[in-house]
């Protein structure tokens, strides 16, 4: 797609969606049908990018509390800084 | 190792420490089972988005449909209950495992049998609810219940498993606690999930 398309397609985007029917829930059906499906596309979205998120906290609180563990001479436990395990 | 033409001396006389292994911070069977939950969660997550838009689609509607059986909620919420005491008596059985290992048998114990309970209480719902004229091939309504529920108790008995595995060697003294940790945590996402299936179904 060339460049002048492309820019073409998201300024009609923008102004007019719903000549596009691109997204046909987006612009059909009854109020509380489209609105169920906006909710759960974001639902959708956002769950693993939490669900990542909260594991990648998760996982540096433990690498810094075995860093400080590890630092105050107390070495870790065969399976590791185990609360969990 | 070699930097250009020079060796160092100790690995000529092959005396080289071996760099200090770091442990893991996160066992690797604990880990592997939060990966494997992540994905469970994505499967229920896309289960209760399509019955969120189902239900949708036939608002103004009725919903149970017409004809269909209503879910029994208040049973529902006895064995809701009970899975969620088998969740708490499990994490107490994790806290008496930590102190002393034989002193979690009776706790684990009885968190296997309060989720037996709710597989086998979910069981009886189940037959009644057939006798009653709710099949998947019925209405969309039974289809989401037998497919969101069943889908459920298949985790909740592959669970059920787990633990029973566990708790066996736990009485002969071969239960680790990453081994723990591990069922333990797959459990707490069958107690976990659930009470969210029950509000999106049968309320």
């Amino acid at each position: 797609m060339s460049l002048r398309a492309f820019l073409v397609a998201l300024v009609a985007i923008a102004v007019a969606p719903d000549v596009l029917h691109a997204c046909a829930m987006c612009f059909s059906g009854p109020e509380e049908s489209r609105k169920a499906f906006a909710v759960t596309a974001a639902f959708l979205t956002l769950l693993p990018l939490g669900m990542v998120a909260g594991m990648t906290t998760w996982l540096r609180s433990r690498a810094k509390r075995a860093d400080s563990e590890e630092a105050a001479g107390r070495p870790d436990t065969e399976d590791g800084p185990q609360s969990l395990a | 190792m070699s930097v250009g033409s020079i060796a160092y001396p100790m690995e000529r006389e092959g005396q080289r420490p071996e760099p200090a292994r770091r442990k893991p911070i996160v066992a690797s069977g604990v880990l592997g089972m939060l990966i494997f939950i992540f994905t469970e969660v994505m499967f229920f997550a896309g289960l209760i988005s399509a019955h969120t838009i189902v239900r949708a689609q036939s608002a103004g509607a009725m919903w149970p449909p017409y004809g269909q059986p209503r879910l029994p909620i208040e049973e529902t919420a006895v064995n809701t209950a009970a899975l969620l005491v088998s969740g708490i008596v499990l994490f107490l059985a994790w806290l008496a495992y930590r102190r002393e290992p034989a002193s979690a048998r009776i706790p684990m114990l009885l968190a296997i049998v309060l989720g037996a309970f709710f597989v086998y209480a979910q069981g009886l719902e189940w037959v009644a609810l057939l006798r009653e004229g709710l099949t998947m091939q019925a209405s969309t309504y039974g289809a989401f219940f037998y497919l969101i529920v069943g889908t459920h108790a298949l985790h909740a008995v592959g669970a059920i498993v787990a633990l029973l595995w566990a708790w066996h060697r736990l009485i002969n003294g071969r239960l680790t606690s990453t081994q723990l940790a591990t069922v333990a945590a797959f459990w707490y996402f069958v107690v976990l999930v659930w009470p969210i299936l029950y509000i999106q179904v049968y309320l």
